[in-house]
């Protein structure tokens, strides 16, 4: 999983549709303000929301949440 | 009315786009690049041959045993040269291959891979000389080539198809691409066998394939490569079993400008579409671009659109992309992205121009082939970036002139204090890291329409070198009504790096028309 450190959250929303496209369709954030919705569409691929995942309305801003997800889900490499 | 201390700053990045005035960015520079936000001097660079026997359409760098081979592929010859660790050329061997045609429009692809069943084991390198100078969507297939790295004998042609694209190595496969999509690709680590078992072809998109490069992939999914048509960006997957390879279009609605225009940088890649800069780091975005993008796609030479390169400078976290200006018919300036300050500039490059640029990666310098002829040698030069601060061209030392010019300073445009009065400046403070003397102007103009008014140049030497206290500072007696300074460097020698120059200025009449 890409540490989100360093990186905007749209470098970041990017880098992890690699990651992430084997599991279901991600859309491209465009709008950095609208990352919780783009948060709530990869919880709702089943492989991910089996996990636990943390939900983005906890959390003031996206990296926080970014560090929780990576915390708690397991990508499978 | 007292003068008062200003900080001479605008913002990282030269603004060429729009009105000079409508902005607060640097408005003119020459070899100046931007780090921590402020300008500094571009690096020297020293001549490694001037034995390169025409105009470089391509180059590789591969490095092995403390040797730098570069390949540099021209219309009738591929030539190696060999640098050791000090950057001092050892050897220079023609591998062009037996039987090659020469063409003024061959344009050179290369990358390496490793051939573990061959007779002769080890790392190859493969290129590929398309007929793609004068057109980035020409049919014409030729062959791929390949020789062992470190050897200095002619490369031979290859059992790949002919391609009219070019060739890339995803380990532990060799790519073949050109037109209508087609890619082909070999037996894993069997670089000769394009036949046999988990070798494949396919026709991935419409249009003309006419760049590839590796692509991280996740476990089992490697190798993986993207892949430029005319109009999409495809990616290839191995998947295994019969298919080999996965294809799969991440946009049809994408276009590139030149063949040589892409380039990775920290596992993004950013290329030249035919009317902006795009980037893919998992979706494919545009590069921002408020600074440079008219001054570039304006005044670009589309006739000679397949000259355009990329390279970068990891160093100062830069991307140049070279290309012809104007009615040139090579690359003669560069607009450069700088990732890490986030911001454009541009320069013109030196002498006549460069064809074809690498960064060697284990070699902390760049290098760059250039389009002048040698008088002695009657053949052309390469260079090595990034080194000292002249240009050193055999035993000539010469200087490399260095310049950039502050945004406006005025009180007109004042957002919170708008004033009808012109500035006086009566000093100004350099601060610089700095060799070699520099000099400052003050330029500037009445209104935006009246014509500019520059004045003599102020000369300060380094601080080492100052030998009474009036060298301290420089004295002006300058009204503008929007000024602007330019700092300015070219003796042997030279360097800078601004730091926080102060101007003392004043308000003074209010005349509108100059």
């Amino acid at each position: 999983m890409i540490n989100p450190t360093g990186m905007t959250v749209t470098d970041w929303t990017d880098s992890m549709v690699y990651s992430l496209e084997k599991y279901g369709s991600t859309s491209r954030l465009d709008d950095p303000d609208e990352w919780g919705d783009w948060a709530l569409s990869i919880l709702s691929f089943p492989y991910i929301s089996n996990q636990n995942p943390p939900a983005p309305a906890g959390y003031s801003n996206w990296l926080d949440w970014a560090y929780a997800f990576t915390r708690a889900v397991n990508l499978g490499g | 009315m007292v003068a008062q201390p200003y900080i001479i700053k605008s913002l990282p990045g030269i603004k060429r786009d729009g009105t000079r005035f409508e902005n607060g960015f640097y408005v003119d520079g020459q070899w100046c690049r931007f780090q921590r936000g402020l300008p500094r001097k571009m690096g020297g660079y020293r001549r490694l041959s001037n034995q390169v026997p025409q105009i470089a359409r391509g180059i590789n760098t591969y490095n092995e045993a403390s040797t730098i081979h570069i390949l540099a592929g021209s219309q009738s010859y591929l030539t190696q040269f060999e640098l050791d660790g000090n950057g001092t050329l050892t050897v220079i061997a023609d591998r062009t291959p037996s039987g090659f045609v020469a063409n003024p429009t061959n344009l050179w692809t290369f990358d390496s891979t490793f051939d573990s069943v061959g007779v002769a084991p080890g790392s190859y390198i493969i290129c590929h000389a398309g007929r793609n100078l004068a057109g980035i969507d020409n049919e014409i297939k030729t062959s791929m080539y390949w020789g062992l790295v470190h050897a200095n004998t002619p490369l031979v042609a290859n059992s790949a198809p002919a391609v009219s694209g070019g060739v890339v190595g995803l380990y532990p496969y060799v790519f073949v691409f050109g037109s209508n999509g087609y890619v082909a690709w070999n037996v894993a680590n069997s670089p000769n066998d394009w036949t046999g078992t988990g070798s494949g072809e396919a026709y991935v998109t419409g249009e003309k394939i006419v760049a590839a490069l590796p692509l991280r992939a996740g476990p089992g999914n490697a190798p993986a490569g993207l892949f430029w048509s005319l109009d999409s960006l495809i990616r290839a997957t191995f998947i295994g079993g019969d298919a080999v390879f996965q294809f799969d279009t991440i946009t049809s609605q994408s276009s590139i400008l030149s063949s040589q225009s892409v380039i990775e940088y920290d596992g993004i890649f950013y290329w030249c579409g035919v009317d902006r800069f795009l980037m893919f780091n998992g979706v494919v975005r545009e590069v921002p671009n408020q600074l440079n993008q008219n001054w570039f796609f304006d005044n670009l030479n589309y006739d000679q659109r397949q000259k355009v390169f990329a390279y970068k400078v990891p160093r100062f976290g830069e991307i140049w992309w070279c290309y012809p200006r104007g009615s040139a018919t090579e690359c003669t300036h560069a607009v450069i992205y700088n990732v890490r300050e986030n911001t454009w500039y541009d320069t013109v490059l030196p002498r006549s121009g460069w064809s074809a640029a690498d960064f060697a990666n284990v070699y902390e310098f760049p290098i760059t082939m250039s389009v002048d002829i040698d008088r002695v040698t009657n053949q052309y030069k390469m260079w090595q970036m990034e080194f000292g601060y002249d240009e050193l061209d055999g035993t000539a030392v010469n200087s490399i002139p260095s310049y950039f010019q502050t945004a406006d300073i005025s009180v007109v445009a004042d957002q919170a204090q708008p004033k009808n009065r012109a500035l006086r400046c009566s000093m100004v403070e350099p601060d610089f890291v700095q060799t070699g003397e520099m000099t400052c102007q003050i330029t500037g103009r009445a209104n935006a329409r009246s014509p500019e008014v520059t004045s003599d140049e102020h000369t300060f030497p380094a601080l080492q070198d100052i030998t009474s206290p009036e060298e301290q500072v420089l004295f002006f007696k300058e009204t503008r009504r929007e000024m602007r300074f330019i700092f300015k460097s070219n003796v042997v020698g030279g360097n800078y790096q601004m730091g926080q120059c102060i101007a003392h200025i004043e308000t003074s009449d209010g005349t509108v028309l100059g």
